[in-house]
């Protein structure tokens, strides 16, 4: 220790290390539901590489090298930011963290994670859990990042919270069937097993029941139903699903009597959106594309008097059929 | 209209000078201060001080902390009461100033997360409870001991990273204003201001800063009080000072200048 001072006296009469630490406002920053977080901006002068690496050994020693450096002591950023904002140029002063669980971006769990957020509520810092049990990342005030076991760093440990980023079910809120098939995920999710059910008497079926993902798809029935996604046996997001039947209604329209060698004789039935419109026909042809509610025609020549044709559009939802329209025309 | 503008534009350039400086009149005439009789008492003092030269011989009975300086040890590391009431009053600053935690812990709190701390309140109240420095300022040869160590500080240029700050802030500190009389004052005004504007400064001189403050604010020097008193605030490095709305500052480094020159009106006033 005291060599590790020597050598840093003589570092200090060759060059000026006078940490002039000046703040302004920066940012601002947002938690994930949108809550403005008021952090620093340092526009100071930091320490020197020589104070780094000391302020580094020391620390190092204190902990008997049970602690792993991460990254180099900075006024630039400090443990709430890189904590819950992941930042490594702001400062963020308490209780300004507190935004990210207040707001619901975060919800509490009980047992720690790789990743979940370490609230010391006994203390004023902030770390995040690693993959190893009881080991936490953070940064010390302005000195360094350290990984380190809970109960090796400077701060009170007595009461720790931790958190995760609160799950949410993605996927569509109507569902419309025949032929619907809605996949729906977790996100956010930490890590356990994902089990999803539905609630009594709801107008889907889900398929699979475990995992992160499961696909929704409809019983034939409207009504609402509620998915539910699970950790571990626990409901950490649900999701409300309002199912309905498409239907078509009206008519085909075009003229009832056409005429040989007629071209481009046009047919419309109403559009929907998300469906999709089949046209079929016997003695016409295409003058158009066919796929869409409109299309057009040419008749041939060598028809007979007084003869039909059945023109037939099928409309789908999802590959499945919903109805058709119909339309008999003459051809004179 | 372009008139206009540049009218404006020289009012707002005045009223943030006018802002920006606690009191801009009173710099100028503090920087034309150093009249002859000026030199001459700060002399006289500097005299006085000079006659605390090596008082300390070389300290044998300071405490020799472990090394390396681990967590389980100072948990565990206790200085007996009659170690510390037997020791010599070099040896009791020694102990003090060598403790390896310096630096770390102190002055100022290193691994603390806000920069908004109040640093002073806090290293007086480590102080209240510090058994060695309680002990340091019964000694009748206190103030002989830390002027002596202060001058080999700023004559030798000594620096020792963690501990010229404490030692600094040692002097700064409440315990420390409550015993000097005002000659001691003072003298630690004195030493304080020759090394804050030491031509050959290389180091920080936010902890040089918090003695000239200590002082005047200790002799109730009104002056200084009604000036930038009230603009004091403390941070995580001591006082800082409330001049900018855009920047905040921790410490006293980037007010030096402010500080220096109202500790010479303080001194002149003294003569």
């Amino acid at each position: 220790m005291k060599y590790t001072k020597y050598i840093f006296a003589v570092y200090m009469l060759l060059g000026s290390v006078n940490v002039i630490a000046q703040y302004q406002n920066g940012g601002p920053i947002y938690t994930p539901k949108f809550t403005q977080v008021n952090v620093l901006k340092f526009v100071g002068t930091d320490y020197t590489t020589q104070q780094k690496n000391d302020i580094k050994t020391e620390w190092m020693n204190y902990y008997n090298n049970r602690i792993t450096f991460e990254a180099e002591a900075t006024y630039k950023y400090n443990c709430h930011v890189w904590a819950w904002a992941g930042f490594n140029n702001y400062w963020m002063n308490a209780p300004e963290q507190a935004k990210y669980w207040n707001d619901g971006s975060y919800t509490e769990v009980t047992t720690p994670f790789d990743g979940a957020k370490v609230r010391y509520v006994s203390d004023d810092h902030s770390s995040v859990a690693t993959s190893t049990s009881d080991y936490f990342s953070s940064k010390w005030g302005p000195g360094p990042r350290f990984k380190h076991h809970k109960n090796d760093s400077p701060y009170t440990v007595t009461s720790l919270k931790y958190y995760a980023r609160v799950p949410y079910i993605s996927g569509l809120a109507n569902i419309k069937y025949p032929g619907s098939v809605t996949a729906y995920t977790l996100d956010n999710a930490r890590p356990g097993t994902i089990t999803w059910e539905k609630s009594a008497g709801s107008p889907f079926n889900i398929s699979p029941t475990t995992g992160s993902t499961t696909n929704v798809t409809q019983t034939g029935s409207s009504g609402t139903g509620t998915l539910t996604a699970k950790i571990n046996g626990v409901v950490v997001a649900t999701k409300t699903i309002t199912a309905s039947k498409i239907t078509i209604s009206g008519v085909m329209n075009g003229p009832d009597v056409v005429y040989k060698g007629q071209t481009g004789v046009s047919y419309w039935v109403p559009f929907e959106t998300d469906l999709t419109y089949n046209w079929e026909y016997g003695y016409f042809t295409l003058a158009s594309s066919n796929g869409f509610s409109s299309c057009s025609f040419n008749v041939p020549q060598s028809f007979g008097i007084g003869s039909e044709e059945v023109l037939r559009c099928v409309v789908k939802f999802n590959g499945a059929t919903v109805g058709a329209f119909y339309k008999h025309v003459e051809i004179y | 209209m372009k008139k206009f503008f540049y009218l404006i534009l020289v009012v707002q350039l005045l009223t943030i000078a006018c802002n920006n400086t606690p009191n801009d009149d009173l710099i100028d005439d503090l920087t034309n201060n150093s009249s002859d009789a000026f030199e001459a008492f700060i002399e006289q003092q500097e005299a006085i001080i000079n006659s605390y030269e090596n008082i300390c011989p070389p300290v044998t009975d300071a405490i020799d902390y472990p090394e390396p300086w681990t967590v389980d040890i100072a948990k565990t590391f206790v200085i007996p009461d009659e170690t510390i009431n037997s020791m010599s009053t070099c040896g009791l600053l020694a102990t003090l100033l060598e403790h390896p935690e310096n630096g770390m812990f102190r002055p100022w709190c290193t691994y603390c997360s806000n920069s908004e701390l109040p640093g002073v309140t806090m290293l007086n109240d480590e102080l209240r409870e510090n058994k060695v420095a309680v002990e340091l300022f019964k000694r009748d040869d206190y103030f002989s001991v830390l002027a002596s160590k202060y001058l080999t500080i700023i004559e030798k240029k000594e620096y020792y990273y963690g501990q010229t700050e404490y030692f600094e802030m040692l002097l700064a500190s409440d315990m420390c204003m409550s015993m000097l009389n005002e000659n001691e004052k003072i003298q630690l005004m004195v030493m304080a201001l020759k090394k804050a504007t030491s031509k050959s400064e290389s180091i920080g001189v936010n902890e040089t800063c918090h003695i000239m403050v200590a002082v005047m604010q200790s002799c109730n020097y009104i002056l200084f009080k009604k000036d930038v008193g009230t603009k004091l605030r403390e941070t995580s490095m001591g006082y800082s000072m409330d001049i900018s709305d855009d920047i905040m500052y921790l410490g006293l480094n980037s007010h030096s200048d402010i500080i220096v020159k109202y500790a010479k009106k303080f001194l002149n006033e003294k003569m």
